[in-house]
């Protein structure tokens, strides 16, 4: 995921939209992250974190601010919008992050773990509010989850990694995790991007695909396949996910 | 004292806490109890000790200054930039830290003397030279404090992490948005103190100062120079300028306590 980001090194390639991410600086991948720990800015209030993408395009302060003002309201947050982070509950931190990653507009949106560390009942509310974000957002997301759950109702295209190998990717409902996994597995879950398809927006699917030097069974155009090699953050002990797929 | 849960503190450890407090603390109370009243008022208002104290609060400030403006990027070249050499930078930026300071005059002499490496093309370019002049007393105090800040500051920097830097980075900012606005503002608190810490350092500089500048009243004669030179002629009147250093020291301490030297 972080290689993805542009954080961390990747061999291989990641087509989006016809384009190679790999060789681009994380900057100008418009790949945007929502981190497992959030990572807001700390001397920032909530605000000034969503207007941290829209400045660093280039938008004037005031400007940046109504932009960022707009996300909160959609993420249903506005009216924390002058808190520090330090001063966030779990969940409001995260909704304030995904309204961060989106109001940066970018073309792929990465969820780590989202749900991870949140109290059940929040976190069930939040899954239901990001299938509606994600409806409206006109990009590839790709979220990584070690939780069923997340992968089956947020996703349109599943891949399931067990111990660092691919062994399931495709449409929703024919996946489930493979027999016997060694560890648990870790859901690669992508949305939108079969409604990219077919909103009518760009007749050409979106497409985020992977292809080393053999090519992956789920490098299919209009699905998330995934994954860089030597790394990413799979807590489940699986040391070196997709390297092998 | 409140009860520790964990019981109390062996007097192992206690009794050499206490020794060292001692060793710190006594000879600042000497320090003030030998000093005469009367000695004291007359070195405050002396001419001499006017115009040191003058010249090392304003060269030792210059020289914070300076050492911001080189140390600050050089701290986070250190901390930030995948380098291969940079172990070997870091101990390059140490040794004048752990030089002795005569040493570090005799070398600032070797560098930027009349006929030094850097010092005698500056001498024919621009006819300015920095030894026995107030310049020159502030580039020296620029070489033994920088080391401090530079170092305090990179670990300033490595403590907020990276982590933010890539958050950044991934909302479009480029590395110098990143460094203006997530860097530096959230390694202000370490900056501050690298900045006290290297004004210190500056304003009880002696050894280099003295070996690159001389000793000259109003020009090169900062606070340390006169009490060395007062201290063989007059031994009242250098506790007395001694005293005066103590007390700007502490109180400098004093105003910035609250805001940036607490680390509990």
């Amino acid at each position: 995921m972080h290689a993805l980001a542009g954080l961390e090194q990747a061999d291989g390639t990641a087509v989006l939209d016809g384009e190679d991410l790999l060789p681009l600086p994380p900057q100008r991948r418009r790949v945007g992250v929502v981190f497992q720990d959030q990572r807001l800015f700390p001397h920032l209030t909530a605000l000034d974190n969503v207007a941290f993408g829209p400045r660093a395009a280039g938008l004037p302060r005031a400007a940046a601010r109504r932009t960022a003002r707009s996300w909160l309201e959609r993420l249903g947050v506005a009216d924390l919008a002058d808190r520090r982070p330090r001063r966030l509950s779990g969940g409001q931190a995260q909704r304030v992050a995904i309204a961060r990653a989106l109001a940066a507009e970018p073309r792929l949106l990465l969820l780590d773990e989202p749900f991870a560390g949140l109290d059940v009942g929040v976190a069930a509310a939040l899954r239901i509010e990001l299938t509606r974000h994600l409806a409206a957002f006109d990009g590839v997301t790709l979220l990584v989850t070690h939780d069923a759950l997340d992968a089956l109702t947020l996703a349109t295209v599943v891949a399931v990694l067990d111990d660092g190998r691919l062994v399931q990717a495709g449409p929703r409902r024919r996946s489930r995790p493979g027999p016997a996994p060694s560890t648990s597995p870790v859901w690669w879950a992508s949305t939108s991007s079969v409604r990219a398809t077919g909103s009518g927006r760009s007749r050409r699917p979106r497409s985020l695909s992977r292809c080393t030097r053999r090519p992956t069974p789920a490098a299919t155009a209009g699905a998330a396949s995934c994954a860089p090699q030597r790394h990413t953050a799979t807590p489940s002990g699986s040391r070196s996910p997709a390297s092998r797929t | 004292m409140s009860r520790d849960p964990l019981g109390r503190a062996p007097l192992v450890l206690l009794a050499p806490a206490a020794l060292g407090v001692l060793v710190l603390v006594v000879p600042l109370l000497a320090l003030v109890a030998a000093t005469e009243p009367a000695t004291l008022v007359d070195q405050l208002t002396s001419e001499a000790a006017r115009q040191a104290l003058w010249l090392s609060v304003t060269t030792s400030t210059a020289a914070t200054l300076v050492a911001l403006v080189l140390g600050l990027p050089l701290a986070w070249v250190l901390a930030r930039v995948r380098l291969r050499a940079r172990r070997l930078l870091r101990a390059l930026v140490i040794v004048p830290m752990v030089l002795p300071p005569v040493v570090a005059g005799i070398a600032l002499r070797a560098a930027f003397g009349r006929s030094g490496l850097l010092g005698e093309p500056i001498l024919d370019l621009t006819g300015f030279a920095f030894p026995y002049t107030t310049w020159g007393v502030v580039l020296a105090h620029v070489f033994v404090a920088m080391p401090f800040l530079v170092i305090s500051l990179e670990g300033a920097l490595r403590s907020t992490g990276s982590g933010y830097d890539g958050a950044a980075a991934t909302l479009g900012a480029g590395r110098w948005t990143t460094f203006r606005r997530v860097t530096l503002p959230l390694a202000l608190p370490g900056l501050a103190a690298a900045m006290v810490l290297a004004w210190a350092r500056s304003l009880g500089e002696f050894g280099a100062t003295i070996t690159f500048n001389g000793n000259y009243p109003g020009t090169t004669q900062t606070m340390p120079t006169l009490i060395y030179v007062e201290r063989q002629a007059d031994g009242d009147a250098a506790l007395a300028l001694s005293l005066l250093m103590l007390l700007v020291s502490v109180g400098v301490l004093v105003a910035l306590r609250d805001r940036w030297l607490v680390t509990a």
